[in-house]
């Protein structure tokens, strides 16, 4: 089991744990849906050089070592979904900023260019190992760490302003704070050890290979926690959320259809094909026609028709 | 029961352009939805609650100078807000009788939009972009998932 493999596990978790609240809840936002595509893409980056898929690749194409450009390239598309994912989650963010794409395509190209002209005649499960000695590797190597650490330091710079401008987010986001970190010393690491293995350091490599195990292994299970905790916690929430309007649904949709009949009048409500993920939406409607009915009727307002009270207030409201 | 209905209406299709066009944030609060409204009529809305007759739940007053967005006095609080949101979605969209027609009563204002029943296709679109800002300003409870970073 290769390194990159192992730190892709805690990945795995929280890609497994999205996908059943996905499941459950049928509904995904956008900042959320990015946050799973990062996922996708840095586990089977990491994953990718597993000696048995490498060789299967390299049979398949032709290439040697393709597993590591490809891995490299899904790492970038995955740091990349981070980007957006973080920027979806903003009120007022643009997600389809010309320029990070602009980035990560230039990053993409530049992988495979510097790739072409690495002299890697034989699949290696460790490649920067193996032929790390020639300068094009370490720029490789190089260019793709900046490029992480370049978009988690971003990415954990966006989130430590939340924390810091609003209350309610959970402290769980700080432990993505300090993977960035480790992300972005790992990627000082790996730059150091690229240069020292081009200019034959080797002592240096020995000395810095047992810090670049743990920062990256302690990164991944920090960036992997402090980012999908809060989101799995607050799904536990939804779905009890989901449960109780799935009741009050049931139990105001046949006293809605009795008023509409004493009213004789019909609103939105039968007429909208609604989704399962907008639930919300439709407890909102089923109640508020409810109300309307019963007004119109001259009727009290059924107890479980009484929604709970917005957060939102108006502006000068008499 | 299930909680599952077949795609989307082309109502809510509509509402939902409508809604995109605006280019709203996806998060607002409801005094930042009520200043795009000012902006977009360039004057000052007011609020009150009075006894409208039995069908009206709310209604849009013209005066020169201000509006006034009338919400009954029976309507509960997450209702009146909905309401509201149906009156400045009015707005938002520029449908006619905004501000450009004279004004018959000077004292009174002139009544713009009223919310009673949705027989007219137009009101139910506007009430579904309502139903849209209600998610946006929180009016629809988004529960914890607000209080998330990737929410």
């Amino acid at each position: 089991m290769t390194l990159h493999f192992l730190g892709s596990i805690p990945v795995s978790v929280v890609l497994i744990l999205m996908t059943i609240r996905l499941v459950l809840l049928q509904t995904v936002s956008a900042s959320i849906g990015w946050l799973m595509a990062c996922c996708v893409s840095v586990v089977c980056g990491l994953g990718i050089n597993e000696p048995l898929i490498a060789e299967k690749l390299h049979a398949l194409t032709g290439v040697p070592n393709i597993a590591d450009v490809m891995g490299r390239c899904l790492m970038v598309c995955g740091l990349l979904a981070l980007a957006q994912s973080v920027e979806a989650a903003a009120d007022r963010g643009r997600l389809y900023h010309p320029i990070r794409f602009i980035a990560g395509g230039a990053v993409l190209l530049t992988l495979i260019v510097l790739f072409s002209f690495i002299d890697a005649p034989v699949t290696s499960r460790t490649f920067m190992q193996t032929y790390g000695d020639q300068l094009p590797a370490a720029l490789y190597n190089s260019i793709e760490m900046a490029y992480i650490a370049t978009v988690i330091a971003v990415a954990a710079w966006a989130i430590r302003l939340e924390l810091a401008t609003r209350r309610g987010p959970s402290p769980m986001y700080w432990a993505f704070i300090v993977g960035a970190f480790g992300l972005i010393i790992l990627a000082g690491i790996a730059t150091a050890m690229n240069f020292a293995h081009v200019a034959g350091a080797m002592a240096v490599n020995g000395t810095l290979a047992p810090f670049y195990v743990g920062t990256f292994l302690l990164s991944m299970i920090l960036l992997s926690v402090g980012s999908a905790w809060p989101a799995i916690t607050t799904g536990l929430s939804e779905v009890r959320e989901w449960h109780e309007a799935s009741r009050q649904i049931s139990d105001l949709e046949p006293v809605l259809r009795d008023l509409e009949q004493t009213a004789g009048r019909s609103g939105l409500y039968f007429e909208i094909p609604y989704l399962r993920g907008h639930w919300r939406r439709r407890r909102h409607r089923l109640v508020l026609e409810v109300e309307d009915r019963a007004r119109e009727a001259g009727l009290p307002v059924p107890i479980g028709a009484r929604a709970s009270a917005p957060e939102g207030s108006t502006k000068g409201e008499q | 029961m299930s909680l599952w209905r077949c795609p989307y209406s082309a109502a809510y299709s509509v509402a939902s352009r409508r809604v995109r066009a605006l280019h709203l944030p996806r998060r607002l609060s409801m005094e930042e939805l009520v200043e795009h409204a000012e902006r977009e009529m360039g004057k000052r809305i007011d609020f009150e609650v009075v006894a409208l007759r039995r069908g009206l739940s709310a209604q849009l007053i013209q005066r020169r100078e201000v509006a006034t967005i009338q919400t009954h006095t029976e309507l509960s609080e997450p209702s009146r807000m909905a309401c509201i949101l149906h009156e400045l979605a009015h707005i938002l969209l520029q449908d006619p009788e905004c501000d450009h027609m004279p004004y018959l009563d000077m004292l009174k204002g002139r009544v713009a939009y009223q919310r009673a029943d949705l027989d007219d296709p137009h009101e139910r679109i506007v009430e579904l972009v309502a139903d849209d800002l209600a998610l946006r300003t929180g009016v629809i409870g988004s529960g914890p998932v607000g209080t998330g970073i990737f929410k």
